[in-house]
């Protein structure tokens, strides 16, 4: 190659061999060049990856000739990969493996196939010898699995692929058993697990001894968490290489049992026997055997002679890893279906979280006070994994958890009660909100309560050093005591805990009041229980805690905005996961926010007026999440302060056109609901959109004139106008019934209210309900009396002011017109049959609300 | 591909169309169903319930699988059944009795009967999920439209605890409700009801009441579809007409229809006896007493498509979008591994209840039956992660710790040793003392 035969830019095809004969001459080592620099080796697979140099990716119009220098470059780096391997010097050989790892992932389709057994040979050899330092049979690893990735690749290849396959299983399990480097058991388990999704037939042979190696691995401790952890998933992807519904249930069985019996021996004298041997009687059905235990038999042998050394320590991460690999059963794919034993879960569940480390009164003499603190030690973390185990059993189960969805919602709800670690009540939020979403609108009413309750407490913290509200704070406190009638039934089975709890160190009831403040995680679970709650029945029978939890919400997200956020910000320098900010109470503040006001749907939401506040506020930080879901959240609300769901279907018309109608009206709704309405001239409006019409109706009598001929419009103006105005008065009344609490006067609307429009309106609507009530007898009578009573407990701000049976029929109004958009136009409706309908454009020149309000004025 | 399937209550089995071409699918053989008893479980097969011998003490549901024309598998229930549902996913089946007012709802895939309740004092006549599942709302004989909630059924402790097990009883009804529809919006959709008083209802689910009533002109509406977007809905009427009714929209009463009616349409003189929505275009489908399936398009209000059925009243249709390949694809494991039993379908579904506890374990697909993944490589990041501790090396923190405590371990021993030393020095000659003195 000449010193001046340049290339073109930098994406020329050129570039590459060239790149990789220097790379190779310069970079990397060989027999002469002693390795030394690591900054190199790195440079050299950097610039292999990013140029992809080994590639040989070319098309047609490239040089031919380019096209054979590369390849012979490509040779001659695989030649001095395969040299280094064969070098003595441990650290050439180390990098030679893992050069080749790479060459395997980066080189073409051609070459792998065509030198891949040469490879696998190569890596063979050093997986099997005994001898070679950690890092070349870690890298080893490494290199084999993805030489097994890529192979997985070509589905020719399947058959080869495990007879490769089943060669590497032994050295490797060799390499479970003997090394004593964790490091070189991850790689080996990351290969394994590579060979059993992508070559099962390998495994066949094998199943049991896979098996029972990390059985043993994993029971006879001595690894660290994040070590089990693997081994408990490599153990549950083994069923997978099988396929079928037999081994899963099996190996499921299996676990379940090692956790049971690790649980019988950690919870002697701790609980009631009445749960233990509800679990066992599910667990090994009568009349059946129950399988060999996990890890084979010598392993049983060998941990009973264990058991008396065992720590609780051991046991319990033992349990843990092993609840682990039961959640990665249930939520990993599957070929086939399974029959998930849903019971016996949830009972081991249950069981676990009935111990709280409280000592049965019988039981007293057998525990010392040592062994009850070893165990409470290391309680948390087995609720912690218990909870989660319920949150995948609910996830994996989705719509199917019906027949057990009841049992669920009593784990939840007794386990709320005595729950007080903030890791735990998170946990516990967030399998409550995952079980509404499952569930949907047939769990909220049994779950609500719960949920309005626990979060009301967790998040009044804030109230106190905000001090927003101060009639929501003994509201709050208040609304945590359960009604009677809920609270008979739970009261009783978890008095004794309450009270043990009580006794040993001031937990329970109290800790909620006296801890100084709650952290921020458990704050943002709660909110997003509260938002997953609104979201599924916000409207559905909430009428008990509905403006307790708007309440809360709107002083937690204006509260939010005052929160200074510096302390999370220091505690983010340290830490290498970000723990939650105060960015993210906020936005999950803002969440629950929104779900609130859009889930209303009988009267309009109290706190709109701060809550478009915080959203602008929020809008205008630009380039953060938060800023991102406001503007999503203005745009959702545009639709609930100018509700469009009024005339869809011009029936005049035919079907089809009042259709294309219907798409022309979206489109000029939606370029004119900025307020700066584009002056169009009246003769140019087309006669489809009613919404200018309406706008201009409200507030310009002039229009109003230039619209008479078009007098449908008016009609609906006015029909438009009355809305705000019902609902208004609505609004007013919860002001006044809540006056008397001092934070109330923080609440503000920023539309005067005006009951002179609404009086005359009222009137015009009072002859509508009396037709409606001549010719919908069946409705009225259902619906008065009910509205009245809403109205008794309501609506006594206007009552005083009107008779009683205008009142009656405005309350009426009221209630019917907020419950949906339906009812609006039902009223409307009423109106418009009064007139003569020959015309294509309907006669309404009726009860305008600026007109007949200045008529009486 | 979307399908069309229809059947009739005279025995003329299934008929199967395919709604975009027209062609006809397999006819599957002898089904004689009663309305609302026609239902694809969660498009994986068909299942009818059947009404041939009126009297017979028992009845019988049958399964139907797509590919094969005969009867692939026969339930017999403890009385005959009229009203069949199914959820979304085909993992439970809820049926209504012909006799009594009970409603049964079994497990699909296990044929377990996991609920049995007495719903209504006259038989049901209608009964549908609602779009989370977790809601029955069933209309019946006595003309009262009720909404259970599931959780409140399976929740045995709280069923006996509360004095009705209903969330919602709609009793306005004065006569039999034919056909029940329920919309969209979670825990605030609308439900709509139909009956044979010549009146449809609409109720708000979130709150239980009545929001409309609209009265048919002296016509008994047998069946109403849900415009999706709630505008309005349709009700195929006895006289052969397909009424539009206003939900969501202004109505004004240009026409002789009544309140809230926006119009109809018909091409037809006898009765409509059912209406399906075509999901993928805006498609209404409706069968007839005379035996033909019409197709509409409801922006033209003409017929697209008309197929021959049968003889005999039509009184079932369903519209079922059938992913073509698929079915044969995604559950091709499921399928190999049943096929050793004999049948893709599932056992038969129970008679009488096995036992009042739940039951212990469920089927359940997991992670959605067979997922491609992306092969991942691991050998960079190894590489990577091993450079890194090799450029660390001297200066690794462990180490050095480690170097301190060996530092100080020998600075001990090195203590130790001089102890040693001296004592020994000291024993010395303490011991040539005694032997000087001792020779002395």
């Amino acid at each position: 190659m000449s010193t001046f035969d340049c290339f073109n830019n930098m994406y020329d095809v050129a570039l590459k061999p060239r790149l990789l004969r220097t790379l190779i001459r310069d970079h990397v080592p060989d027999d002469k060049h002693p390795f030394s620099n690591t900054l190199e080796i790195s440079r050299v697979i950097s610039l292999v990856k990013t140029h992809r140099l080994l590639s040989e990716s070319v098309n047609q119009f490239v040089d031919p000739k380019l096209v054979e220098t590369w390849k012979s470059n490509v040779t001659s780096w695989v030649e001095r990969i395969l040299a280094l391997l064969s070098s003595n010097s441990p650290d050439k050989c180390w990098v030679g493996i893992s050069l080749l790892g790479i060459t395997c992932t980066e080189c073409s389709s051609d070459r792998f196939l065509e030198s891949y057994s040469v490879w696998f040979q190569k890596l063979l050899s050093f997986l099997q010898s005994t001898e070679g330092s950690h890092l070349v049979r870690v890298a080893s690893c490494a290199s084999m699995c993805d030489l097994f990735a890529r192979l997985s690749v070509f589905p020719k290849l399947k058959k080869d692929g495990s007879s490769c396959a089943v060669k590497v299983i032994q050295p490797v399990l060799k390499m479970l058993h003997d090394d004593y480097s964790e490091l070189i058991w991850e790689g080996a388990l990351h290969l394994l697990c590579t060979m059993i999704t992508s070559f099962p037939f390998s495994i066949h042979r094998h199943y049991d001894s896979i098996e029972s190696t990390i059985g043993l691995k994993l029971l006879s401790g001595g690894c660290s968490l994040s070590m089990l952890k693997k081994l408990a998933h490599c153990l549950a992807l083994l069923p997978k290489s099988r396929g079928d519904e037999e081994s899963w249930s099996v190996l499921m069985q299996k676990i379940l049992i090692a956790i049971n019996d690790h649980l019988n021996f950690a919870f002697q004298g701790l609980e009631e026997e009445t749960m233990r041997k509800v679990v066992i009687g599910l667990l090994v059905p009568p009349g059946k055997q129950p399988p060999p235990p996990l890890g084979g038999f010598t392993l049983a042998e060998k941990v009973s002679n264990k058991a008396i050394k065992r720590s609780e320590q051991l046991l319990m991460s033992n349990v843990s890893a092993l609840m682990f690999g039961c959640c990665t059963m249930l939520t990993d794919s599957y070929p086939v279906k399974i029959n998930v034993p849903a019971r016996l879960l949830l009972a081991l569940v249950e069981r676990i979280l009935m111990v709280n480390g409280s000592l049965p009164q019988m039981s007293l003499p057998f525990m010392t006070a040592i062994q009850q603190e070893n165990i409470c030690s290391e309680l948390p973390v087995l609720h912690l994994c218990s909870l989660e185990l319920l949150t995948t059993i609910v996830k994996v189960m989705g719509r199917q958890i019906l027949p057990h969805a009841a049992s669920i919602l009593r784990i939840i709800t007794t386990y709320f009660k005595t729950c007080a670690l903030p890791e735990l009540r998170i946990k516990v939020y967030s399998a409550a909100r995952i079980l509404l979403m499952s569930v949907g609108v047939g769990m909220a009413s049994c779950l609500a309560q719960e949920i309005v309750n626990n979060a009301c407490a967790d998040l009044s913290s804030i109230e106190k050093s905000g001090g927003m509200l101060n009639g929501l704070n003994s509201n709050a406190s208040t609304g945590a005591q359960l009604p009677p009638s809920h609270r008979k039934r739970k009261h009783s089975s978890t008095t004794g805990s309450l009270q043990e709890h009580d006794e040993g160190g001031g937990l329970g009831v109290e800790y909620l009041n006296n801890r100084p403040s709650t952290p921020i995680s458990l704050r943002i679970a709660a909110l997003e229980a509260l938002e997953a709650l609104i979201t599924v029945a916000g409207a559905l029978r909430s009428e008990r805690w509905r403006s307790k939890v708007d309440n809360l919400l709107i002083v937690v997200a204006i509260d939010s905005f005052k929160e200074g956020s510096a302390i999370e910000e220091i505690s983010l320098f340290l830490l290498n996961k970000p723990a939650a900010t105060a960015t993210d109470l906020q936005l999950a503040a803002l969440h629950a926010l929104l779900a609130s006001f859009l889930s209303f749907n009988r009267v309009r939401p109290p706190y709109l007026a701060q809550g478009f506040e915080l959203f602008h506020r929020g809008k205008q930080q630009t380039g953060t999440k938060l800023a991102e879901f406001c503007a999503h959240a203005l745009l959702t609300l545009e639709v609930l302060i100018h509700p469009r769901a009024l005339p869809l279907v011009d029936y005049n018309h035919t079907f089809g056109e009042a259709q294309r109608n219907l798409q022309d009206e979206y489109i000029w709704r939606n370029n004119s609901t900025t307020f700066g309405l584009p002056q169009v001239g009246n003769d140019t409006l087309n006669t489809e959109d009613d919404l200018f019409a309406r706008w201009m109706g409200n507030d310009n009598d002039e229009v109003d004139v230039s619209l008479a001929k078009n007098t449908k419009y008016t009609g609906e103006a006015s029909e438009v106008a009355t809305f705000p105005d019902a609902e208004m008065t609505a609004v007013e009344d919860e002001n006044i019934l809540n006056s008397d609490q001092p934070g109330d006067s923080v609440v503000q609307f920023p539309e005067p209210i005006s009951f002179t429009t609404s009086i005359p309106v009222a009137e015009a609507r009072d002859s509508l309900v009396t037709t409606k009530i001549v010719s919908e007898t069946i409705v009225s009578n259902s619906t008065v009396p009910h509205s009245e009573g809403n109205h008794m407990e309501s609506g006594q701000g206007i009552s005083v002011n009107k008779a009683s049976e205008f009142a009656s029929q405005s309350s009426l109004l009221q209630t019917t017109e907020g419950s949906t958009m339906v009812h609006g136009t039902l009223i409307l409706n009423h109106g418009s049959s009064l007139d003569d309908d020959e015309d294509p454009f309907p006669d309404i020149v009726d009860e305008d609300p600026d007109d007949s309000g200045s008529e009486e004025a | 591909m979307e399908v069309i399937l229809a059947s009739s209550s005279v025995d003329s089995g299934i008929g199967c169309w395919d709604l975009h071409t027209g062609s006809e699918q397999l006819r599957y053989k002898s089904c004689s169903s009663p309305s609302h008893g026609l239902v694809s479980i969660g498009s994986r097969f068909i299942a009818s319930s059947q009404i041939r011998d009126p009297l017979a003490s028992s009845g019988s549901l049958l399964y139907w699988a797509w590919n094969k024309p005969q009867v692939e598998v026969k339930n017999f229930p403890a009385e005959p059944i009229k009203p069949i549902a199914a959820n979304q996913s085909g993992t439970y089946l809820a049926a209504g009795g012909a006799f009594s007012g009970d409603i049964y709802f079994w497990e699909v895939d296990t044929g377990r009967l996991l609920k049995k309740w007495r719903a209504h004092y006259r038989p049901v006549t209608c009964l549908i999920f609602n779009e989370d599942e977790s809601l029955l709302i069933t209309g019946s004989e006595d003309g009262c439209v009720r909404v259970w909630d599931l959780v409140m059924i399976f929740d045995d402790l709280r069923s006996q605890e509360s004095s009705n097990l209903y969330m919602h009883s709609f009793s306005e009804h004065t006569l039999r409700v034919t056909d029940v529809a329920i919309g969209n919006g979670g825990a605030s959709a609308i439900i709509v009801s139909a009956s044979e008083d010549w009146t449809c209802k609409v109720w708000s689910l979130a709150t239980g009441t009545l929001l409309r009533n609209i009265v048919f002109p002296e016509v008994v509406i047998d069946n109403i579809v849900l415009d999706p977007a709630e505008h309005v809905f349709y009700a195929g009427g006895r006289d052969g007409k397909i009424y539009i009714a206003a939900l969501n929209t202004e109505s004004i009463p240009t026409n002789n229809h009544g309140k809230h009616i926006l119009g109809s349409f018909s091409n037809q003189s006898k009765a409509v006896t059912c209406l399906a929505y075509g999901t993928s275009g805006d498609l209404l489908i409706s069968g007839a007493e005379d035996g033909i399936v019409r197709v509409w398009n409801l922006r033209t209000r003409n017929i697209v498509r008309m197929f021959k059925h049968a003889k005999g009243p039509i009184n079932n249709i369903v519209v079922v979008r059938r992913e073509s390949d698929s079915s044969n694809d995604t559950s091709f494991n499921a399928q190999t591994s049943s096929r050793k039993h004999g049948s893709s379908l599932p056992p038969p579904l129970e008679k009488y209840r096995t036992g009042n506890e739940p039951t212990d374990t469920v089927p359940v697909s997991l992670g959605g039956g067979g997922r491609h993944e992306d092969v991942k490589y691991v050998s960079h990041d190894v590489l990577m992660n091993s450079l890194k501790e090799l450029q660390n090396q001297g200066s690794n923190a462990a180490s050095e710790m480690e170097m301190e405590k060996l530092k100080h371990d020998s600075q001990k021993s090195m203590q130790m040793v001089n102890q040693w030393k001296k004592m020994y020095e000291n024993l010395h000659e303490f011991c040539v003392k005694e032997i000087l003195d001792g020779s002395k």
